[in-house]
């Protein structure tokens, strides 16, 4: 609920707005000493890393490979921020660690992404001296971050999928998505 | 309006074949083997690509036109079902009697799962998306050998007996046009009665034909049965009907759709006796359009003509030419059922027309002049580089129309 809440006021926002708010947002996030326990930022960059871009290098059904990067290549500065906030718990028993990463979205001819936040959780639990339980859930959450494909027209103004190759009215089963694949990872150390 | 699935379709076979004969063992590991290696494999990698250059354009919003694919396709034999096994079925005048068509198909085209038309032509490769020409509608203007159902008011045949053979030279062009569009609409307009008739009356005959199979829906017209071209080429008396032509275009008043898109057999040599090889030489409309065109005038429909080749992808001895119709001009096999098994343009032509239905419907966009230059511009070069005058533009080609055509834009 709260994920489709924060959607729903993203997805109304000026898209400029958006991302600044998106962008303050973390900044706040990570610098505000009152939550951080520790505060880690372990990757910063000028890629697009939410999901990926077709190459724009295509094979027809004649095989005949095209070349079409021009039309995926951002109009925007792609910038990419990862890292992860980190708090103890009961007495140092337990640690909490919430992974971020911000991403600032993609613009291009035929392909699209509002910037995005993307949450995970993971929580260690010491049992005793040598037996650690670590739980994960990986992209738990994605706040933003939808993509939008176009066509690209031949000299027949036909439209085609210019990331595979297929006709457009073909290609609606390639489209790439914005789902980020949640998974729940379950892990017990034994230490010596 | 007739849908010829329900009287001509071949392979009605295919569905029974899976439950007794020797074919429902071939075209399952076929078909698989042929979804492997077509499927998917044309695509790019996404990949995420780096630094890019700046530019502040607007994305906007386009208004698609798309296709309407068909939803037969999870089993693909079956498009080529026929609900009408029970009639007969003979592939020329000299040949035996089948008793249905997929008898004719079991012993005539042995160890192939659909008629070479299907094949040559690289359709099959599209049905798999459910391109299979579902709601395009062909009109054929033929000879039909059938014994009733003829509409007087619109001269379109209307009915046709489940007892009647398949056995006419209409229906065998229509059969090919079948092999490459399986659930394409066919309707068709009987020219048989032509002996007789002035010039006028059969240029009349002809645009009646043309106008009828419009009202009733079709945009692409198959001509192989060619009423003018004899008249022409038989006494050589060439200009009075060039003439004559000339002047019944001009004082014609229809206009056809510009979605229409008129194909032509490009003719064939042992017909009238025309001793030349160029269509522009032995076909009067051929000839009467190349010369409006010199004089500025404009046509009205969209015309191309196809000349046949045979498993070599040479020119018949038989067939006609491109001559100076090259840029209208383009060739294709004329088998029916499998190699060698028939002769002649006319059999070429409606794998044209099937192909031009498969590509209506994947892209609606497209009017009658873009499918006809689709077509020439993507057919595989035969013959001397580049567009010739005895080959045109080359071979038809599918797998080529399918795919986009000069530089991709956003």
């Amino acid at each position: 609920m709260e994920h489709i809440f924060f959607n729903k006021i993203i997805i109304q926002m000026n898209r400029k707005y958006r991302n600044l708010v998106l962008f303050f947002a973390f900044i706040v996030f990570f610098l505000h000493p009152a939550y951080s326990d520790e505060i880690k930022l372990l990757d910063v960059g000028n890629r697009y890393q939410a999901t990926p871009v077709w190459s724009g290098i295509f094979k027809a059904p004649n095989d005949v490979v095209y070349q079409t990067p021009h039309l995926y290549h951002p109009h925007n500065t792609p910038i990419f921020i990862k890292g992860y906030y980190q708090t103890y718990l009961k007495n140092k028993h337990m640690l909490l660690r919430i992974p971020v990463t911000f991403d600032n979205g993609y613009e291009s001819a035929l392909f699209s992404a509002d910037p995005s936040l993307t949450l995970g959780i993971n929580l260690n639990f010491r049992v005793n001296p040598s037996i650690l339980i670590s739980s994960s859930i990986l992209n738990f959450t994605r706040i933003g971050g939808s993509i939008k494909e176009r066509p690209c027209r031949d000299s027949f103004l036909r439209q085609f999928h210019c990331g595979t190759g297929l006709a457009w009215v073909d290609s609606f089963n390639t489209h790439i998505k914005n789902d980020v694949p949640r998974k729940f990872l379950l892990e017990a150390r034994l230490l010596f | 309006m007739v849908n010829f699935m329900q009287f001509i379709q071949p392979f009605k076979s295919y569905s029974k074949f899976k439950s007794y004969s020797k074919w429902s063992f071939l075209w399952h590991p076929i078909l698989i083997t042929y979804l492997a290696s077509c499927g998917g494999g044309g695509g790019s990698s996404p990949v995420t690509t780096n630094n890019p250059p700046y530019d502040a354009s607007v994305i906007t919003d386009l208004d698609y036109t798309l296709g309407t694919p068909s939803t037969n396709t999870d089993n693909i034999a079956s498009l080529l079902s026929s609900n009408d096994e029970t009639r007969e079925f003979q592939l020329d005048n000299s040949s035996p009697v089948y008793s249905s068509p997929s008898a004719a198909h079991s012993a005539l085209n042995a160890g192939f799962d659909y008629p070479i038309a299907a094949r040559d032509t690289n359709a099959i490769e599209v049905w798999q998306d459910g391109w299979t020409g579902l709601g395009q509608t062909i009109g054929f203007i033929d000879k039909f050998d059938v014994d009733s159902g003829f509409d007087n008011e619109t001269g379109l045949i209307t009915v046709i007996s489940e007892n009647d053979a398949i056995n006419s030279h209409g229906e065998r062009v229509a059969f090919v046009a079948n092999s490459v569009a399986p659930e394409a609409d066919f309707i068709w307009y009987n020219v048989i009665e032509r002996t007789g008739l002035s010039f006028e009356e059969r240029f009349n005959l002809v645009e009646n034909a043309s106008i009828a199979l419009e009202n009733a829906g079709a945009l692409i017209i198959n001509n192989s049965w060619n009423v003018l071209r004899n008249e022409a080429t038989a006494d050589y008396s060439w200009e009075s009907n060039i003439t004559a032509l000339q002047n019944l275009l001009a004082n014609q008043d229809h206009i056809y759709s510009d979605e229409m898109l008129f194909i032509y057999s490009g003719g064939n040599i042992f017909e009238g006796g025309c001793p030349f090889k160029k269509i522009d030489e032995c076909d009067v409309t051929a000839k009467t359009i190349y010369e409006n065109r010199i004089l500025g005038i404009a046509d009205n429909r969209v015309r191309m003509w196809v000349g046949s080749v045979d498993e070599q992808n040479l020119i018949t001895s038989y067939s006609m030419e491109a001559g100076k119709m090259a840029n209208d001009f383009l060739v294709a096999p004329d088998d029916i059922l499998s190699a060698g098994d028939a002769e002649g343009t006319s059999l070429a032509a409606p794998r044209v027309s099937g192909a031009a239905a498969l590509l209506n419907q994947k892209f609606p966009n497209l009017d009658g002049n873009d499918i006809k230059n689709i077509l020439l511009q993507t057919a595989d070069d035969l013959g001397q580089e580049g567009i010739d005058d005895i080959y045109g533009y080359g071979l038809l080609d599918l797998s080529n129309a399918i795919s986009p055509i000069g530089s991709l834009t956003e």
